[in-house]
């Protein structure tokens, strides 16, 4: 799967960084993964604060499905938000400094992105829902949640630091193993 | 652990080879330095040789090379053993698969499975050697242990513990097999709870004649509670410690719904479960467990309110709360045929406690028991991983690594995937159990002053009945003074002049009577836990770990547990019903405070 150039920034890229949330151009990259191929795409973030994120959160899901939508031979889609949580001194001990939310893998880009409104139905109870909308959902839920939400300073508890959609061509590659030399016992 | 392992003795029994076995030692806990093996026949360790040995892996490398097809077990292997195994095989990109997270890892090229005795058994190491009456563990300071090469001449001692680490596992394990054989005829499972579910399948009740309700699963789980731990009294002399003796197995004997769930006119004398509005009038000890989230946080606290308040209960609770004088208005009911199936299970295990040669084997049993419940009402959520090329179609699946080797995703066990979980029968128990515990309490309430009680215990300043059976109290201690800060924090001086502590969170940190005392008083103590604690901390030292700073204190209680305190009294909160939602208008919220 080959990095498919920009031609003239997307709509979308333009309107994000006219509303200063970008800190540099998305970055395609290819992804160094070993038993598939693909292309990952990643949103540079100006650390952004609950409240900044929420205005954007929906030109962050757009741009998500642009990027998507430009490799229209990927088998597979998602995408992950990196969140830094500001741990409170006790949260420290309880919870890492970064978290990461990650959208289940999905052939369908707007499955993968708006989930129970594009599949046409809901998801049963009980299950979580995997989507980016709904991991966009949870990060603004994180101060009333449990965990991380109980570790995190009231004030400025998190920032969203990058957005990375991944595109991937499904293919199980055979991966050679190194040959193992016997040590002697 | 297959039956092809076992040959037959001369009354017919089956006679199991030594179970495969290993044990990884370490040093600091992280660096991996010896790995013992026994493979039921033949022990064979291997010790690292240089800085830059992979023990591990040479370890790895024998067991592909000469016992393909083996499942060894180590103990505690789900937060130990395993994992190093799991980092080893997966930086030499070998494929492993994950048939219960961690807790059983395959090498998928030789098919050689890495299980858990600990989830076995469900006792530590030295327990199971008591229980089975199999020579204990060796002694050996874990901070001496260095690379081999520099242990000199304790290396011959390290070598011995190591040795019969390995050994006294396997024949644990052997033990517990041939006895679970002789008793029910069923070899043990990967889990403990597993292996209780099948001997009642195999033993006692066909599991399959148990409808699982699915459809009501949402009611029924509403209906589920937990036990009851609350203070009363915060501060007593001449106190009693009583127990209740296989408190959930004593519950055992009552009818448990295994019919199909129907609708049916609510009737409070009819079974199994309701929704209903319930009036409690004021009293000491609520009768009616309620889920309250306390105001302005997101924390769930089991508690036992008085007042006004809706919910989902055991009918059987509901009709005890009556005779309370609860006024009771039903909204809804779902009724199932019930039959006492558990009770020659709960039976069976009484039994064997009473005829268990020493107290370790009891608790095992006591544990068998206990477990059968437990797994009628596991979740039906699990996270299923899987690697790669396992997976034909990743929709739905989250990468877990860097490298996208490993994916993860939520399944939910339906139908004939989890054959053992019946959540009605679970809801029984536990409702039954805080029946009956309510009514000790009550007991010891009329005749005295109850300060505190756990989950299956008493403690008040009353002599009461004791007994051995099931379901009878068991009298653990008295204390002359004893202080009932919160729920699982609390201290008392026995009758001997010593200091006994239940301080949960505070484990590390010894507090005086003179500490408790100005706990009750609202005071709040320093504690400076870094210095309390020796041996692992003195190793992280060692490598150049540093503490800095940190002050931590033991304060009275939170804001709020789960009883409003009043001095050295408390008392239940008040729940009141407003446009049909309920209110704790009396508990503040943290922000409030």
């Amino acid at each position: 799967m080959e990095i498919r150039p920009y031609k003239g920034w997307p709509e979308v890229i333009r309107l994000l960084h006219k509303e200063g949330v970008l800190t540099r151009y998305p970055a395609q990259q290819k992804a160094m993964i070993e038993y598939d191929e693909g292309v990952d795409v990643v949103y540079y973030l100006k650390n952004l604060p609950p409240k900044k994120f929420e205005q954007v959160a929906d030109l962050l899901l757009l741009a998500a499905i642009t990027e998507a939508k430009r490799y229209p031979d990927a088998k597979y889609y998602f995408a992950r938000l990196e969140v830094r949580l500001n741990r409170t001194e006790k949260g420290k001990t309880k919870a890492g400094p970064t978290r990461w939310y990650t959208a289940q893998k999905h052939s369908d880009p707007d499955v993968m992105v708006y989930g129970e409104e594009a599949l046409g139905y809901s998801i049963p109870e009980g299950f979580k829902k995997p989507f980016l909308l709904n991991k966009v959902k949870e990060i603004l839920g994180i101060p009333d949640s449990p965990s991380p939400g109980a570790f995190v300073r009231k004030q400025k508890p998190y920032v969203v630091s990058t957005l990375i959609v991944s595109m991937r061509a499904g293919a199980h590659k055979a991966v050679e193993l190194p040959e193992v030399e016997d040590e002697p016992l | 652990m297959s039956v092809q392992q076992y040959n037959v003795d001369t009354y017919g029994l089956p006679i199991p080879h030594g179970i495969p076995v290993y044990d990884i030692e370490t040093l600091g806990w992280v660096n991996p330095v010896a790995v013992g093996f026994y493979s039921g026949e033949e022990y064979f360790e291997f010790f690292k040789t240089g800085e830059d040995h992979d023990v591990i892996w040479e370890f790895l490398c024998f067991l592909r090379d000469n016992f393909a097809g083996i499942k060894l077990y180590a103990h505690n292997a789900v937060h130990f053993d395993n994992k190093f195994i799991l980092h080893t095989l997966t930086r030499h990109k070998e494929k492993v698969q994950f048939s219960a997270g961690i807790a059983r890892l395959t090498w998928s090229a030789p098919d050689i499975d890495f299980e858990d005795s600990y989830l076995v058994i469900g006792r530590s190491l030295n327990n199971c050697c008591q229980a089975f009456s199999v020579p204990q563990k060796l002694q050996w300071d874990h901070d001496e242990t260095q690379n081999p090469w520099e242990m000199m001449n304790r290396l011959d001692q390290f070598r011995a513990y190591l040795k019969r680490d390995c050994i006294a596992l396997s024949e644990v394990m052997g033990k517990y097999c041939q006895t679970l054989i002789k008793e029910f005829g069923v070899t043990p499972s990967m889990t403990m709870s597993l292996t209780s579910a099948k001997i009642f399948d195999k033993c006692f009740y066909p599991v399959k004649k148990i409808d699982a309700n699915e459809k009501f699963e949402t009611f029924i789980r509403a209906a589920t509670f937990g036990g009851r731990n609350e203070v009363f009294h915060r501060y007593g002399k001449g106190v009693y410690f009583y127990d209740i003796i296989s408190m959930y197995v004593s519950c055992y004997d009552v009818p448990m719904p295994i019919g199909k769930m129907q609708w049916t006119t609510p009737d409070i004398d009819k079974p199994t479960l309701a929704e209903a509005i319930v009036k409690v009038p004021q009293m000491m000890i609520g009768p009616l467990p309620y889920r309250l989230v306390v105001p302005g946080t997101h924390d769930v606290r089991l508690v036992f309110p008085v007042g006004e308040f809706k919910g989902w209960w055991d009918t059987r609770e509901l009709k005890k709360a009556a005779r309370k004088g609860v006024d009771i208005k039903l909204l809804r009911q779902l009724q199932a045929d019930e039959e006492p199936i558990l009770k020659n299970f709960g039976k069976k295990i009484m039994e064997l406690r009473y005829k268990s040669e020493n107290v370790e084997l009891s608790r095992i049993w006591k544990l068998h028991g206990v477990r059968l419940s437990g797994k009628f009402g596991q979740h039906r959520f699990v996270t299923e991983t899987a690697h790669c090329l396992d997976i034909d179609n990743f929709d739905g699946w989250v990468p877990i690594d860097d490298e996208e080797i490993y994916h993860e995703r939520l399944v939910a066990l339906n139908g004939r995937r989890s054959p053992y979980i019946k959540p009605a029968i679970n809801m029984r128990v536990r409702a039954e159990a805080r029946i009956r515990h309510n009514e000790l309490l009550t007991h010891a309430k009329n005749r005295g002053t109850l300060y505190y009680c756990d989950n299956d215990s008493v403690i008040c300043d009353i002599p009461m009945y004791t007994g051995k059976k099931a379901g009878q109290l068991n009298l653990i201690d008295h204390a002359t003074e004893a202080w009932f800060i919160r729920p699982k924090f609390y201290g008392y001086e026995n009758d001997m002049g010593h200091m006994r502590l239940k301080t949960s969170g505070y484990h590390d940190y010894k507090l005086t009577r003179h500490d408790f005392e100005q706990l009750l008083q609202g005071g709040e103590i320093a504690a400076n836990c870094f210095k309390s604690v020796s041996h692992w901390k003195d190793s992280l030292t060692d490598a150049g770990v540093k503490l800095v700073s940190r002050s931590r204190s033991v304060r009275t209680s939170r804001d709020f547990e789960n009883r409003i305190v009043n001095g050295l009294e408390t008392e239940p909160i008040r729940l009141e019903m407003k446009d049909g939602v309920v209110v704790a208008p009396y508990i503040k919220s943290p922000i409030e405070v």
